[in-house]
This record gives C-alpha cells, structure tokens and sequence, in this order.
C-alpha cells in the first residue's frame, strides 16, 4: 500500500537506490570543485556572492525602502534573502534538471538505473548546496525577532514540499528536453526571468492588482510566500497558497506519469 | 543456476523525422514516426558456465543484443531472464566519471552496477593488481589512456564474482599482453561457472573462447550454433560482399556497354602450381575499346581468408600509365613469389583507369603455392631470414 504510493509519487525507485542517489549526489558536488584551491566552499561561493550582488544593487545603490507592513519585517535584507535563497535553489535544480537526462547520457546508455534518478539527483544537488544557507537566515530571523523557533518544522515541511514540485517539473522538463534538445535550452534562457515575476524582489501587494495574475502564474510564487509566512511572521502559509503549490503538484505529478509512460521504452535512445 | 535465457527478444526504435515531432507524439499522444527493427526474434538459452560469441557486421544489432540483456534498453518485445549478478562493460569506461580518481571511480561504478563498497573494499587490491594501473589508480581518469581505462573497467566487471558477465568489444583496446589475461580471467572465472555474453570483431578471440556463436544481421539472427560452424558462415557471407566492393564496373563476359576495355584472354604459367620462389608468369589479351589512359594492375588473394596479399599496378613499377588507342594488345608480367607461404592463391591481372579509382576489368586464374620446408605458423608471409648463432664466450652465468 505504502510501496503503491510512494511509487504513484515517483519517489519509491529514490528510496530503493537511496545508495546510489547518494552517490551520484557526492559525485555532482564534488565534480564542481574538485582540482579548485578553496574545496567544497565553492558549493556556497556562487550563492553567496548572487546574494550580495542582489543585496548591493537593491538595498544599497537603489536604496529600496519598500513599505513591508504586512511582511512581518522591516529589514528589506531579511525579506529578500528569505525569498531569494529558496528562489536560488528552486532556479538551479530546474535549469540543471532540464538538461540533466541529456548531459548523463553517457550513464544512461551504458548502466541500467531508473531514469528518474538523474533530476532527483539535480534537485538534491541544488538543495544541499543551498538550503544550508537558508538555516542560516532561519537563525538571523530567529535573533532578529525572538520566540519563533518552532518554525523549524515548518520550514523543514516547506523545503520539502519545494523539492517534490522541483521534482515533478524537473522530470518534466528533462523528458521533454530529450525529446527535443531546445527545451532544455528555453528553459536556461527563460527561467531565470521568472524571478522578477515572483514576490522575491519585491512584495505581493506592490504589484498592481491587475497584473498580480501574472505572478499567480509563476510557480515559485506561492513557495515565496510560504517562507515569507514562515521565516518572517512565524505563521503557517497560507491557504490559498498551499492550494495553489498544492494544485501545481497534482498536475505537474501527472503530466510526469503521463510523459514517462509515453517515453519509457523509447527515452534512452534519444539521448 | 545462473542461466540466462533470452525469449523472442526485439527492440524496435521510433525513427521521426525530426526531433520536432518527437516532442509534438510525446505531448500529444499523435504517432508521428515510423518503425524500425534493429533486432528481432533473438531466442537464446545460455547455460550456466557458458560462453557465447555474439558477430555480424557494424549495425547489425550486437550492441542493441547486449544492451537490452544488461537492461540499458528496454525490449519492445520478448524477455531477458536471468538471476545472480551481471556486469558489463559496454563501451569504453562503464558509467566511469573522468573527473574522479581511479579509486573513486571503482566504487562509484561499484554503486552503479550495484556492489556494495565493502565488497569493492573486500576485492580492492585484486582489482588494482589486475588491471596493473599502480599508483596511477589515485590519479584522475582523464588523464588515462583508453587502454587504463579498459583495464579498470575490465578488472571491475570480472572480479566481483559476476554471475552473467557482458564483454562488447573490450578487448579492441588494450596490449597484447592484457588482451591474453583478459582472455585468460575470462576462461578463469567462466570454469568458476560464469555465464558469458562476447562481443567482438575477431573471430580469432571469438573462436578461442566461445562455444557457441550468434550470428546477426541486419538485426535478425542469421545463425546460432556452434561457434566453429558459425564463424565460418559469417566470414563466408563477408567474403562475397567484400567481393562485390572488389569487383571491377565490368566483370568478365557481362557485355556492358559502358566498357572502356575487355581481358579476353588470360594464361599462367605454371598452370596450376608454383613452388615458392620461382617466378609466376601471367600473359594477358585485351581489348581497348575506347582510347583512355590505362593502367596494369594485378592482385593475389590468399583464398581460404580472401585477404589480399599482393596488389601492385604498373605506375608502382616504373611503368606510367599509357595513352592506348583501340585495338589488340598484348601484354606479360612476371611475379616474384618469394614472400607466399603454401596456400592457394587467386590472381587477378587486368586494367585500371588512371586514378586508379575504377577497375576497368580484369580475368582471374588460381594457383597453389607449394613450399616443401613449410611449417604451420599463423603468419602472413615468409622472408628470407638469415640465421647466425654462435656461442659467446663474454657472458658469464
């Protein structure tokens, strides 16, 4: 019963080669950095200094001062960190899950494992190499205004629930990409817009009301208000944006089953 | 046991037109390809401990076979049925990362076929010795040549006690000496009840090690039997179309039209044997039909191996290519036979254009070579050695 579900889910083959994921995990991590001087501190060298940059530009030289009321902080810093970092995570395991069936075909041709352990792979890469940083933020937000730190929890369901949508799309998009190699390539051009379509830059409500539409169409929107939810007012998400993420699971879950059943036989042979 | 038995194996590919409409079938659920067998109705049992040659040309489905047998491709018909552990080494560096160590990779690519890293741990240090890669094991493996690369791979698959083991062309790579412990780890661990799948353009390694042989083509299996009997159908089959590439635009008595120039009569003397060393003498009459620059030319096939021994034309031999207007010509070589061993041998002698690109036409005769002091040896010509031995008195024991 179990077994039927996670396999529904996409996740038993995961569970069952959870060796192997690890493995091929270790490897993408430390392929960035092996023969560099500075070692693993590369993994969290590229997201910091995207980090600064966004803080230099936005809260520096522009001198933003949004008008966050409603953000539960006033601290522009706090606000676009506990949104970007995650943003930062979800855009690297799409982009690099886009492609990732293509770049291992190699592996594939030559050893035979489940397909879906290569955007697994991309989507746990990316997360570890950024969600350290997110705890970080976690700490800052705990000291910066005491008495949240039960929202641990719920920042741990909501990583979660970010890296199972990640997932879903990330499947998604590397069986198209196989299919036709120009996907992969839109997604690395296109996707990294989707950050100033989201309410990482800036909040939900600065968005006129008749465009806000348009944010609602991005999937990271919901995510960011999640964690803004939970690392700036220590609330629980709400609803409405647990339905949409909700929503974006379901469909997004479906479409994978519906694309690997028509690709199965055929998926290694177009890589 | 470990028997590998394979049932009504097919795999066909989806051939579209263009990778546009691959994606549009898979959005969409529209068929937009057509079919295409590359292998079909492979029925084969393997017995434990056995080991089976799998020939036929390039493309004719060997590397499909033994992809959908390790599972790497997914059969469109049929099954593959096999208990135990199977390992393979497909193409070069089996799922191998150019970027980590020898060493990492061994337990990486252990993940990968799914051993455990204790036993990698447990075997570490006969894999290292086997594959005879010293200290280089802790270098990164782009910096190793194919052949290292190979012998990793090779110590990997054989040492982890596989129940089904899968060679495609490895021993292609690699010195002469690996080739034979190759050969000889094979045999090793095949008596320790093996099962073995072998892949190979050398008949001779084929014919050494396998018992039985499949013969593919085109992806149906021409022929599955014993290896000897196979072998022999497959070079036969490759003799004849070796031979279509051979033949000249006009071959003997077919009255193209197109003909430039025609062989009517071709004699040797000795007629029908020759011992090693004399001279072969060949006459021929021809006709020129339309004036053109040509070219002499003769050729000698060894004709139990159809390989070709000799081919020289007459630009190779002080003689440039004539201006010839029609007319009735006749002409005479002679061929040093010197460097054939005992064998029957083919002769062709005719005419080329003077690129050299068309064989205008020719006739062929055959002829044994006798040698009386002869003794059976693999190799392709003899040489005039000259032997001095004598004993040393400056070398002490």
């Amino acid at each position: 019963m179990i077994r039927n579900i996670l396999s529904l889910l996409l996740i038993e083959e995961l569970l069952r080669f959870r060796h192997l994921l690890a493995g091929l995990v270790g490897r993408s991590l430390k392929a960035v950095y092996t023969g560099s001087m500075i070692g693993a501190a590369w993994v969290y060298f590229k997201p910091l200094i995207v980090i600064l940059a966004y803080y230099f530009v936005f809260d520096q030289v522009l001198s933003i001062r949004l008008d966050l009321q409603n953000s539960g902080t006033a601290s522009y810093a706090l606000y676009l960190l506990s949104g970007l970092l995650p943003w930062l995570v979800f855009s690297d395991a799409v982009i690099e899950g886009a492609t990732s069936l293509v770049r291992e075909a190699e592996l594939l041709k030559k050893t035979r494992f489940p397909i879906v352990l290569i955007p697994a792979k991309s989507v746990i890469t990316a997360a570890v190499k950024i969600f350290p940083l997110l705890l970080l933020i976690w700490l800052v937000s705990v000291v910066a205004a005491e008495g949240r730190v039960h929202g641990v929890v719920l920042l741990a369901l909501w990583i979660a629930v970010q890296i199972q949508l990640t997932y879903y799309i990330a499947i998604m998009l590397a069986i198209m990409s196989a299919a036709l190699r120009d996907v992969g390539l839109l997604v690395e051009s296109i996707f990294p817009m989707l950050l100033f379509f989201s309410p990482v830059l800036y909040p939900l409500d600065k968005v006129p009301n008749a465009f806000q539409w348009l944010l609602w169409l991005n999937p990271f929107t919901p995510l960011a208000e999640g964690y803004h939810a939970i690392l700036l007012r220590g609330e629980i998400p709400a609803l409405f944006d647990l339905a949409v993420v909700g929503s974006w699971i379901l469909a997004t879950l479906l479409i994978c089953h519906l694309l690997l059943r028509r690709s199965q036989e055929y998926l290694v042979d177009w890589l | 046991m470990s028997k590998l038995v394979l049932q009504d194996l097919g795999k066909l590919y989806r051939v579209y037109p263009s990778p546009r409409q691959r994606l549009f079938e898979l959005l969409t659920g529209r068929k937009r390809h057509h079919e295409h067998w590359a292998l079909r109705g492979v029925d084969l049992e393997v017995a434990q401990g056995e080991a089976v040659g799998v020939i036929g040309n390039n493309g004719a489905g060997k590397s499909t076979l033994l992809k959908l047998v390790t599972g790497t491709l997914t059969p469109t018909s049929g099954k593959v049925d096999y208990q135990g552990r199977l390992t393979a080494i497909l193409e070069l560096g089996t799922g191998f990362h150019p970027d980590f160590t020898g060493h990492e990779n061994l337990f990486y690519a252990g993940a990968l076929m799914g051993v455990h890293k204790h036993e990698i741990a447990a075997r570490y240090d006969q894999i290292v010795e086997f594959s005879e890669l010293g200290e280089a094991i802790f270098q990164p493996l782009k910096t190793y040549s194919t052949g290292m690369v190979v012998r990793l791979a090779f110590s990997l698959v054989t040492m982890v006690d596989p129940e089904i083991l899968i060679i495609d062309e490895a021993l292609a790579v690699g010195d002469r000496n690996f080739q034979k412990k190759c050969l000889a780890r094979m045999i090793e661990i095949q008596k320790s009840g093996t099962t073995i799948l072998f892949c190979s353009h050398s008949m001779h390694h084929v014919m050494q090690f396998c018992d039985r042989a499949i013969w593919l083509e085109n992806g149906n299996v021409m022929a599955l039997g014993e290896v000897g009997e196979v072998v022999d159908q497959y070079v036969a089959s490759s003799l004849e179309e070796k031979n279509l590439y051979a033949k000249p635009r006009n071959k003997e008595g077919d009255g193209h039209a197109d003909l430039h120039c025609q062989v009517t009569e071709m004699l040797i003397e000795p007629e029908t044997h020759i011992t090693r060393g004399e001279r072969l003498l060949i006459k021929l009459r021809f006709r020129v039909l339309r004036e053109d620059s040509y070219v002499l030319g003769i050729a000698l096939d060894q004709k139990e191996t159809m390989t070709r021994m000799v081919a020289e034309t007459s630009l190779e031999n002080g003689l440039p290519a004539v201006r010839l207007t029609p007319g009735e010509y006749r002409v005479s070589m002679s061929v040093d036979t010197g460097l054939l061993r005992e064998g029957q041998y083919i002769v062709y002698a005719g005419l080329l254009d003077e690129s050299l690109l068309t064989i205008e036409h020719y006739l062929e005769r055959e002829i044994d070579v006798i040698d009386s002091d002869e003794i059976r040896s693999p190799a392709m010509v003899r040489l005039d050695v000259e032997w001095d031995l004598e004993k040393s008195l400056l070398v002490k024991r």
